[in-house]
């Protein structure tokens, strides 16, 4: 190690030229890789926690139930992958704070027409507005077999109505996972979908469906602007993250270009060195860790200065550009963990990979023409 | 003992030049050898194949009987850094290193602390008279010195067999004598073999045995 370093630090005064360029690109190159995956781990979370805050209240599942109690309202949240639940309306239970990137299931019961025979467990596909169609978890969680559950009576609220539905058929398992994926319901019930897009359901004790109902009313329409805003910022978040990881994997391209070319320089201009290093029988892994100090030394100082200044960078950024795009949530973490987690990983594969390769070469150095060549 | 044995050597980077050709040749330990010969006549690429920096496509090299290109090139690199000394014709000093530095450099690479390492160098330099001039740059020194320097680093390590190409190649007469005289006192006083490649004829005399190639091949005179 000694002898490492102390080549090393002669080195580094030789060396030093290509250090501040190699640490620009670099630090440039990290500052837009940074940024962009940083909003882009932003932007998902963001559409994340817009569905968790807004959009959690109607993503309950109720039920007129007799055997409801908070308990097994609980229990019913943690299936469906919720992290909370707590009882409200006196009589009535709901399960809210669904999180991470599990887009809870809704009540469209405009998907049913994307679902084909096979779908089904049990039953069949529901014909009329009176008949439904309900998930497997629902039948589990109610105790019941597939098979039990088909014919059975339960009661739907749909807007301001309310009205007796008879379960169909029993559906298969249906995930409901990331942002594009369609919304489900354990509830699907034909010709709701025109004017109404989500039908809402709770389970009420006391059966005081229309008390619930009233309640629902306006919750349905701030439901509805919310889902078109959740909509548009879908879209948009579609193209701006596939923008943004084109741009993050060009970036990562130039992170890579330039590391490679701090490899290939002290490699080349070092070429004396590693000969007569070689010459008098030195080991290939003395080279290889003084060349991989060599340039993960520039490279990580670059990276460092790039995950700062890209953190400052949106901080400064981030509050104030999201409200002037109109873009309903004004939290950006300015300082992502998956995002500096990516960018160091990489900076740090790359300069391995890179010091690798500069091994790699010294160790099928042909010292004898190494020699004539630095004549 | 070098014992060489029908090596050939050919480079095929872009089309083929056949550098060394069956050349056998036997050097005794604590002699001097000269090789001499044209321009292109294959003298460094025999030197570099006998040093265990080359390997030829055919034939053995042995040092004491053992075949050194048999060995692993771990092995290898241990062996020249034990036993080889090398001087080049244009020095080969490394220019940001200091003279002092430069001749540490092989003991560095064996593993000796670098206040040891400084220590035997200063030591070296001593006898080349050239301790005075330790802390400065080659780029400060004539050539003459650097070539002792050279050679000061060739031996700080103690090796059996110092490998010279042209050694005096870069000097004017008087420094290249100088510098033939150092070598021939390794022999003399050391008890060092030593194996010069000269262009010079007058380098030549006092050698145990000279050695002249010609196109690849090389026979005694
Ligand atoms: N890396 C190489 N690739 C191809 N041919 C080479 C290479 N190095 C040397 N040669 C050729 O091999 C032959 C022998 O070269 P070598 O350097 O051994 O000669 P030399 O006797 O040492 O010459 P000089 O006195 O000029 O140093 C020459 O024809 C040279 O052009
Ligand atoms: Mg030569």
């Amino acid at each position: 190690m000694g002898y490492a370093f102390f080549v090393l630090k002669k080195l580094f005064r030789r060396n030093a030229v290509i250090y501040v360029p190699i640490a620009v690109n670099v630090a440039v190159a990290v500052i837009l890789v940074f940024v962009f995956f940083t909003l882009a781990f932003n932007f998902s979370s963001a559409t994340d926690s817009l569905y968790a805050d807004n959009l959690a209240f109607y993503t309950v599942n109720i039920y007129s139930y007799e055997g409801m109690t908070a308990e097994r309202a609980a229990e019913y949240a943690d299936t469906e992958g919720a992290e909370s639940c707590r009882v409200a309306y006196a009589d009535t239970v709901y399960a809210e704070g669904l999180g991470g990137s599990v887009i809870p299931a809704t009540y469209c019961s405009g998907d049913l027409a994307l679902l084909g025979g096979e779908a089904f467990a049990a039953g069949g596909m529901p014909e009329s507005g009176d008949e439904a169609a309900v998930t497997c978890s629902l039948v589990y969680f109610l105790g019941m077999e597939p098979d039990e559950a088909v014919g059975l009576e339960f009661t739907l609220a749909e807007g301001g109505e309310s009205r007796t539905c008879t379960v169909a058929g029993v559906l298969g398992e249906a995930e409901c996972s990331g942002l594009n994926a369609a919304l489900y319901s354990d509830v699907l019930v034909p010709g709701g979908g025109d004017t109404v897009a989500c039908v809402t359901l709770r389970f009420t004790r006391d059966a005081d469906i229309s008390a619930a109902i009233a309640g629902l009313d306006e919750e349905g329409a701030d439901y509805m602007s919310d889902y078109r805003t959740l909509d548009t910022m879908r879209a948009v978040y579609d193209i701006i993250s596939a923008v943004m990881f084109a741009c993050g994997g060009v970036l990562g391209l130039l992170f890579a270009l330039g590391a490679r070319a701090a490899v290939e320089y002290t490699y080349k201009e070092n070429i004396l060195l590693w000969s007569l290093m070689k010459t008098f029988g030195g080991r290939n892994s003395d080279s290889f860790l003084i060349s991989l100090l060599l340039t993960a030394l520039p490279v990580l100082a670059g990276a460092a200065a790039g995950i700062g200044l890209g953190a400052l960078l949106l901080a400064g950024l981030s509050s104030a550009q999201f409200a002037l795009w109109g873009v309903p949530f004004s939290v950006v973490s300015a300082f992502s963990a998956p995002a500096v987690g990516i960018t160091a990983g990489a900076g740090v594969c790359v300069t391995l990979l890179l010091a690798l390769m500069n091994g790699y070469s010294y160790g099928r150095l042909d010292v004898s023409a190494a020699l004539r060549y630095s004549e | 003992m070098i014992e060489a044995e029908g090596i050939t050597f050919t480079y095929k980077k872009t089309n083929e030049v056949q550098a060394v050709r069956g050349v056998s040749l036997r050097i005794e330990s604590g002699s001097f050898v000269s090789v001499v010969g044209r321009s292109g006549s294959g003298k460094s690429t025999l030197l570099h194949c006998l040093s265990g920096l080359l390997t030829p496509d055919s034939g053995s090299v042995r040092y004491d009987g053992t075949d050194i290109y048999a060995m692993k090139d771990r092995e290898l690199s241990a062996f020249r850094n034990a036993n080889i000394g090398f001087v080049f014709q244009n020095f080969y000093l490394e220019p940001n290193f200091n003279l002092l530095e430069n001749v540490m450099l092989p003991l560095l690479v064996r593993r000796m602390s670098v206040r040891q390492a400084k220590a035997r160098a200063m030591e070296t330099l001593k006898k080349f008279g050239i301790d005075d001039r330790a802390y400065h740059f080659p780029a400060e020194m004539s050539g003459g010195e650097c070539q002792r320097a050279a050679i000061a680093r060739a031996i700080v390590g103690d090796p059996t067999y110092i490998f010279a190409d042209e050694p005096t190649g870069n000097l004017d007469r008087q420094n290249g004598r100088l510098i033939v005289e150092t070598l021939h006192e390794l022999k003399d006083s050391y008890g060092k073999t030593v194996i010069m490649v000269t262009h010079n004829e007058a380098d030549t005399e006092g050698s145990d045995a000279v050695y002249v190639t010609e196109d690849g091949k090389i026979s005694v005179r």
